[in-house]
């Protein structure tokens, strides 16, 4: 070690000694890391569909300008959907409507990408960039329009913070072979926006510090029309995690729960808001399984109690609805156990009741109930795998496109574009059916590295332990996804495949 | 049904265990957070609002243990961020120079200079250089750290090493 190195060390260790550290948690700590845990998982959601956007243009059969940028560039600025940005004149600012990102026939309805940035001008569509060949671009950025959120990250002014995210493998290997991504939500001008950055592991360093300065150099304008809906709050439930949505719109009033599989919501659509509305979903699986409970109330309603079956009264806070919104409403939303009822008494200043209600109890089902299932091919999410009895409980939903996912999703989430992606998925049960798996049974998983066409034979133990730990096990270069999807195929009540569907 | 009624939380941790993380790791990121940012407020402020992010995406996690790792990455990069987002450090090299002038000690107007030195680098080479030289991380870590290859890394601490060398001697010249 010679001088500078020694002097340098004893410099930083005695500089960092000397720097005031927290011997305690502050007050609020458990409080604030709950709301972080819900509006992350929530925002991920959001993101996600912004990084799968991300893949659907083809960047490699234009003559790459990526190579050709020098490290001092001269920067422009332009302005897209009220987003104004500087950035080097050798990138593309590109216009997801007219590059056919958001969807063939581009509306205005939120969640939808304004703006990108790119290195290389889009072409064709394809499915991610890591299986183009040629030259591929070694950043992109994306920045989603939301809802407007009123908690959570997202809702924290601009400007924000760009943050690494750890999309658990899902697109890591494919489709962005080796990428880094970082996210960031905030709310700017009454609108609320989520950016999605991917640096590929080629990104020059000039490059990822002029991204990241173009991304700094980001100014807003306010909406040019009244939000439509909002976010009214966040939370998980079943290990799911959902957003609280009002939405206005022609039928009036829209409250709606999106969770991440899409699947599970529903929504309620008031023309006027002097009753109570309710409306009730089960999230999650065999013991983990709460019903969560969501309404209107009239917006004179300044306090609101649950009752239980034994008559347990338990105050539930009164969420606000903005009158852009609708100006007669407010909402609750609460957890109960998965077989429970509740009743809901709404209050006005006087202490005059003014909606009631109560959530219609299910018809008795156990859970888990153990049923079979018929044979075919089924839709549906592995909960556990008994690799020595050879059995796995099944949780049977189904996987929905083209129009008839655009309706479901519509129906569940009272929003009107399409859903993205192209499919939903509809998980309305818990119910989880045990089914025995044959001998002969043919374990068809994803091989990401060629994505999305390429299966392999899968090891039915490294299967059981992604389950069981919802996690990833990876195997060389193979990987068992434990958060996958599945469709198994049952022949005379036995399981003889199971197959992994991607989804993006 | 009990009283089993109760606002949706997302509980993933007990106040204990979430108050014991909170001590065990906050402090380093604090230490880390200072040396990279040169401000002891904006430290405190740097590594509280990186735990708490890091916390809300701690069960995405795919190694849990990671923690730490994950912590200092967010940390390294809010400080970063900060400078992108201020630009202050010109600002803060000038005020810097400004109280190093003051110091009578005398040995301690070396360690001054190196720490002007230090503070005027490039806010990812001086990352690396805290990460390496203060945190003791290999080159593999130092990369994870600031999201760069290992090579990376080397060549960046060389390039600050070497804009350290130019500035000390010349320093002491005059």
């Amino acid at each position: 070690m010679n001088d500078l190195e020694r002097d340098l060390r004893q410099l930083l260790s005695d500089d960092a000694e000397h720097v005031p550290t927290p011997a305690s948690a502050p007050e609020g700590l458990r409080r604030r890391a709950r709301l972080g845990q819900a509006a992350f998982a929530a925002f991920t959601g959001i993101v996600v569909v912004g990084i799968a956007a991300l893949g659907v243009w083809a960047l490699g059969s234009l003559p790459s300008r990526d190579a050709a940028v020098p490290a001092v560039q001269p920067t422009t600025t332009q302005t897209m959907n009220g987003i104004t940005i500087a950035f080097p004149g050798a990138w593309y600012l590109i216009d997801p409507d007219q590059a056919g990102l958001n969807s063939s026939k581009p509306t205005r309805d939120l969640p939808r990408l304004v703006l990108a940035l790119s290195p290389q001008a889009p072409t064709d569509l394809i499915a991610c960039p890591g299986i183009v060949e040629g030259q591929q671009p070694t950043f992109l950025m994306t920045v989603q329009e939301v809802p407007r959120a009123l908690e959570g990250d997202a809702s924290a002014p601009w400007p924000a913070a760009l943050e690494p995210m750890d999309l658990g493998g899902s697109t890591g290997s494919a489709c962005y072979p080796g990428w880094e991504f970082l996210v960031a939500g905030w709310t700017a001008e009454g609108r609320t926006f989520g950016a999605a950055v991917g640096l590929s592991p080629e990104v020059s360093e000039q490059d990822r510090e002029a991204l990241l300065a173009a991304f700094d150099s980001m100014t807003f304008a306010p909406a040019d029309q009244a939000p439509t809906s909002v976010v009214l709050t966040t939370g998980t439930t079943g290990g799911e995690d959902w957003e609280l949505i009002a939405s206005s719109g022609p039928e009036g009033l829209s409250l709606s729960i999106q969770a991440e599989s899409f699947g599970a919501g529903g929504s309620i659509h008031k023309p006027a808001s002097e009753a109570l509305g309710l409306v009730t979903h089960v999230f999650g699986s065999g013991d983990q399984a709460k019903r969560l409970v969501w309404g209107t109330v009239p917006a004179t309603a300044v306090r609101i109690d649950g009752i239980d079956a034994a008559s347990n009264r338990t105050e539930i806070p009164v969420i606000d609805i903005p009158d852009e919104i609708d100006a007669r409403a407010n909402a609750f939303v609460i957890e109960i156990p998965v077989d429970g009822t509740v009743a809901i008494e709404a209050f006005d200043v006087t202490g005059a009741v003014v909606a009631r209600g109560r959530s219609d109890p299910e018809p008795a089902e156990p859970v888990p109930s153990v049923v079979g299932l018929e044979d075919g091919r089924h839709f549906g999410f592995i909960r556990s795998v008994d690799v020595a009895g050879r059995r796995v409980d099944f949780d049977l939903a189904y996987w929905l496109s083209g129009e008839e996912a655009n309706q479901a999703y519509q129906e569940a989430t009272g929003l009107t574009g399409p859903v993205p992606n192209d499919h939903f998925v509809v998980n309305d049960n818990p119910k989880l059916r045990t089914l025995p798996l044959s001998p002969d049974l043919r374990l068809r998983l994803l091989d990401w590295n060629h994505c999305c066409e390429a299966f392999f034979d899968g090891d039915l133990a490294l299967f059981a332990q992604a389950i069981e730990t919802q996690g990833d096990v990876v195997d060389g270069d193979l990987r068992y996804s434990g958060q996958s999807q599945w469709w198994i195929t049952v022949e005379d009540g036995v399981v003889t495949e199971i197959e992994e569907q991607y989804s993006p | 049904m009990g009283a089993n009624i109760g606002i949706v939380g997302s509980v993933v941790e007990s106040r204990a265990d979430l108050e014991d993380l909170y001590v065990r790791h906050t402090p380093a990121a604090v230490r880390v957070a200072f040396l990279i940012t040169g401000d002891a407020d904006l430290a405190q402020d740097i590594a509280h609002d990186a735990f708490l992010r890091a916390v809300g995406r701690f069960r995405h996690l795919r190694e849990p243990e990671a923690f730490e790792a994950y912590l200092r990455r967010s940390v390294v990069n809010a400080c970063t961020s900060h400078f992108r987002h201020r630009t202050v450090e010109a600002a803060y090299v000038r005020r810097q120079g400004r109280a190093a002038a003051t110091v009578s000690e005398p040995d301690q107007g070396r360690r001054d200079e190196l720490r002007t030195a230090l503070r005027a680098l490039p806010a990812r080479q001086r990352a690396a250089v805290v990460l390496r030289y203060y945190a003791d991380l290999s080159e593999e870590q130092t990369g994870e750290a600031i999201r760069c290859s290992p090579a990376a890394v080397r060549s960046m601490v060389a390039r600050a090493m070497e804009t350290l060398r130019e500035r000390i001697p010349r320093s002491e010249d005059t």
